[in-house]
C-alpha cells in the first residue's frame, strides 16, 4: 500500500454507511484485547473491519449453502458447526465451537456403555 | 447499549450489526437464535485471528504499529485472499470520499472567486485582525468583505 494518502486517513466521520455495518470502535476494542496487540493505524483498522463483514457474509453463506436447512430455508447451529468443520478457512473456528455431538451419536454410546455416563 | 463489564472476553460485535448482516446476506432465510450467537463469536475470533497474525508479521517488520499492508499479508497468510480485493477498494473509496470532502470545503465554491484572490483578501485580513479571530471568523469577513467590494 503506498504512502500517496498519508493526509486521507479514514476515520468513523469519513465512512460511509454504505461501505461499512460494523462499528470499528468496538472492532478496535476487540484488537486489543488480543495478547501483545499494541498499536493500530486507522486504515489497518478500517481494513480488519472490512474484513470481518465479509467474513461473516461468508460464514452465513457457506453455511447455508452446505447446510442441511437449505431446503427448508433455515439456516441452524449445526450447519455453522458443519462447515466449520469441513472447510479448512473455516476450521479455526472449531476452537470455540463446544464439542457438541449428534444426540443419536450420545444416545447410542450411552447404550453401549450401559449406565456409566463418561463425559 | 453498551455493557460495561470490564471483562476483555465478554468484548463481541454488537448482535444487532450481525443481525442486519446476515439479513442482508440470506434474505427470507430464518436463522436459528443460537446460530446468531455463534456467528457474533466467531466474528471476535475472527478478529483475534487476524490481529494476532498481523501483530506477528508487524513485529518482524520491526514496526510498531500495525500497518494495512501487514493485515493484508495476513489475510493472505491466513486464506482469506479473496477477502483483499474488495477490502482495498472499499478503503480506496472512502479515501477519495475523505479528499474530496477536504477539497469542497476549502474552496468556497459558492462565491465564484479563484481560490487565489480569496487568498489574497485572507492575506491582508491575517495582517489587519488579530490573532483572536477564529477561522470561521475570518472567512466570513472574507465573504462580507468581498461582497461589499
Amino acid at each position: 500500500m503506498s504512502g500517496n494518502n498519508v493526509g486521507e486517513k479514514v476515520d468513523a466521520n469519513t465512512v460511509n454507511s454504505k461501505n461499512i455495518s460494523l462499528p470499528m470502535s468496538r472492532v478496535k476494542l476487540i484488537m486489543k484485547s488480543s495478547p501483545d496487540v499494541s498499536s493500530i493505524n486507522q486504515d489497518a483498522l478500517f481494513l480488519t473491519t472490512k474484513a470481518t463483514e465479509l467474513f461473516v457474509q461468508h460464514l452465513a453463506q457457506c453455511s447455508f449453502k452446505k447446510g442441511a436447512g437449505r431446503e427448508k430455508n433455515t439456516l441452524a447451529y449445526s450447519d455453522l458447526a458443519h462447515v466449520a468443520e469441513e472447510t479448512e478457512t473455516f476450521q479455526f473456528l472449531t476452537d470455540i465451537l463446544p464439542k457438541k455431538i449428534l444426540a443419536r451419536d450420545y444416545l447410542r454410546s450411552l447404550e453401549e456403555r450401559g449406565e456409566d455416563g463418561d463425559d | 447499549m453498551a455493557s460495561s463489564s470490564g471483562n476483555d472476553d465478554d468484548l463481541t460485535i454488537p448482535r444487532a450489526a450481525i443481525n442486519k448482516m446476515i439479513k442482508e446476506t440470506l434474505p427470507n432465510v430464518r436463522v436459528a437464535n443460537d446460530a446468531r450467537e455463534l456467528v457474533v463469536n466467531c466474528c471476535t475470533e475472527f478478529i483475534h485471528l487476524i490481529s494476532s497474525e498481523a501483530n506477528e508479521i508487524c513485529n518482524k517488520s520491526e514496526k510498531k504499529t500495525i500497518s494495512p499492508e501487514h493485515v493484508i499479508n495476513a489475510l493472505e497468510s491466513l486464506g482469506f485472499a479473496s477477502y483483499i480485493t474488495e477490502v482495498k477498494d472499499v478503503l480506496q473509496e472512502c479515501k477519495t470520499v475523505a479528499l474530496k470532502k477536504r477539497k469542497a470545503s476549502s474552496r468556497l465554491e459558492n462565491l465564484g472567486i479563484p481560490e487565489e484572490e480569496l487568498l489574497r483578501q485572507q492575506q491582508e485580513l491575517f495582517a489587519k485582525r488579530t490573532r483572536n479571530a477564529g477561522v470561521l471568523d475570518l472567512t466570513a469577513r472574507i465573504v462580507y468583505e468581498s461582497a461589499v467590494v
